[in-house]
């Protein structure tokens, strides 16, 4: 046998290799992607209570940057900005829960009394200091 | 030939599809949660209500967490029923509606009632007119929970103050009545009532069981029992006076305990550049300015928190030294310079947020 048959006839080329190996690469990345995403959704929710009760569950991680009213307390507006929740344009005679600014970590909440809301924030990310209680 | 490479082609897909399948599975096993414990994991109530203005949060973790925070919430509504100031039915407003009227005879009240008016003279004596429960005459004057607080006049903060006399409280153990022997006195429980609740939502959850649980009323007072189901303890933070609701000036761990903090920051208003603050110094009528910022107390009875973390902040930093290291209870207090006091016993409990210029003194 030639050598040339021989080039002819191997299993594999070093064409294929190459192939092999950015097809490797191309579904480990795709691997990588997945399981960060995998991670990221539902990471950090923000859970919206009116009169006790669980209204509405925002998945920070994914959400889009936006306003909006609640439906259940119409006095009581939200913004989300960058994976984070404030209060906004609340009608109500103190504005404590505006002051509160925006929250997005672990444990961290924001009330507004009149209008019976309280919106807190869950989380498995931990953060820092990772506190379950704010005393004070 | 043509063949042939068909067959290279379809050898190279399986490969690739084994290697496929071999990553994937790779991928599993590591992204696999961890094996679940052999005792079952009891999963937390968490319940929010709005009682006594202001937010209760319980979080419970019991089989019966559910039947055991909607108990607690239906006491803490009686409690409400018979503490109020702004309940026309409640005792504190029959007792005030009442006062200096020499014709009637001591309002019978609710046990609760009793106990706590009772408990507040004896603290209003104990912290030498420090604290007196029956400044309501002088927060009422200036509005500071109303739409519209205002800064009265030297002469109306006067003649409030007269009326702020807690030795003029007239308590009739054997008949459980109250009243107030002077016209225009008024009592207001808020100052104690809160911590108060933790000791009955405290005796509810041993009652029932419950060995773990995290509950905050009007995130001032919070009972801590036992860990969470992990074993790790609660880590309450402690927050920060100058920033806002959700910063913390350090960290503490307190198990099976009741925390409470008075704070300028609470409630406030501001009027011509000036910040005035909700907690009444009893022998100015003005808000307290003792150079502290915040006084956490930490005990295993929440009146006694709540009634000396007001107290202590009233009375400023020299008081916060003489109490410093008591044998029944502990004490964080936060000055204006961010300098922190704390009790020796709880030292290593405590972790000073240092990354925001607090610092240990």
């Amino acid at each position: 046998m030639s050598r040339e048959e021989m080039k002819k006839r191997a299993f594999f080329k070093k064409k294929d290799l190459l192939y092999i190996l950015i097809l490797l690469i191309i579904s480990l990345l795709l691997f990588m992607m997945m399981k960060i995403s995998q991670q990221k959704a539902g990471e950090t929710v923000a859970e919206i209570y009116y009169d006790g009760q669980l209204v509405k569950t925002i998945d920070l991680s994914n959400a889009k940057n936006q306003q909006f009213h609640l439906e259940q307390q119409t006095n009581v507006s939200f913004e989300i900005k960058n994976g984070k929740i404030r209060f906004v344009n609340t009608i109500c005679k103190d504005k404590l829960c505006e002051k509160v600014g925006f929250i997005g970590e672990s444990n961290q909440v924001a009330v507004c009394l009149p209008n019976k809301v309280y919106v807190k924030i869950n989380s498995n990310k931990k953060s820092n200091h990772d506190i379950d209680i704010v005393v004070g | 030939m043509q063949r042939k490479k068909v067959f290279n082609w379809l050898i190279t897909i399986l490969i690739l599809l084994v290697i496929f399948g071999v990553s994937l599975g790779i991928t599993l096993l590591l992204s696999k949660e961890p094996p679940p414990p052999t005792t079952k994991v009891v999963q937390g109530v968490n319940k929010q209500d709005t009682l006594m203005d202001t937010l209760l949060t319980q979080l419970v973790y019991s089989e019966d967490g559910k039947v055991i925070t909607e108990k607690v919430t239906k006491l803490l509504a009686t409690l409400e029923d018979h503490t109020s100031l702004y309940k026309s039915q409640s005792d504190i407003s029959k007792i005030n509606s009442n006062a200096g009227l020499s014709e009637v005879k001591p309002i019978k009240v609710n046990s609760d009632t009793f106990y706590l008016i009772k408990k507040a003279k004896e603290y209003s004596k104990q912290s030498d007119g420090l604290f007196d429960i029956s400044i309501a005459p002088i927060t009422i004057l200036w509005g500071i929970t109303s739409e519209h607080p205002t800064v009265p006049s030297e002469e109306q903060i006067k003649e409030k103050l007269s009326l702020v006399n807690y030795k003029k409280i007239t308590i009739d153990e054997k008949n459980k009545a109250v009243k107030l022997t002077a016209p225009y006195m008024a009592l207001d429980l808020g100052a104690i009532a809160k911590g108060y609740a933790c000791d009955l939502i405290r005796d509810e959850y041993e009652k029932s069981g419950v060995s773990s649980a995290l509950t905050s009323f009007g995130g001032s007072s919070i009972l801590s029992m036992g860990t969470k189901p992990d074993g790790s303890d609660f880590s309450i933070g402690i927050r920060d006076p100058f920033g806002g609701s959700n910063d913390t000036a350090g960290t503490l761990i307190a198990r099976n305990k009741i925390v409470s903090t008075s704070g300028a920051y609470e409630r406030y208003f501001e009027k011509d550049g000036k910040r005035y603050h909700h907690i009444f110094d009893p022998r100015t009528g003005y808000p307290a300015e003792s150079g502290l910022s915040s006084v956490t107390v930490i005990s295993d009875s929440g009146i006694l928190t709540d009634y000396l973390s007001t107290a202590l902040f009233i009375g400023g930093k020299e008081a916060v030294i003489k109490q410093l290291n008591n044998d029944d209870y502990s004490v964080i207090a936060i000055d204006n310079e961010k300098n922190v006091y704390i009790s020796d016993k709880i030292k290593s409990n405590f972790t000073v947020a240092s990354d925001k210029g607090f610092k240990l003194v």
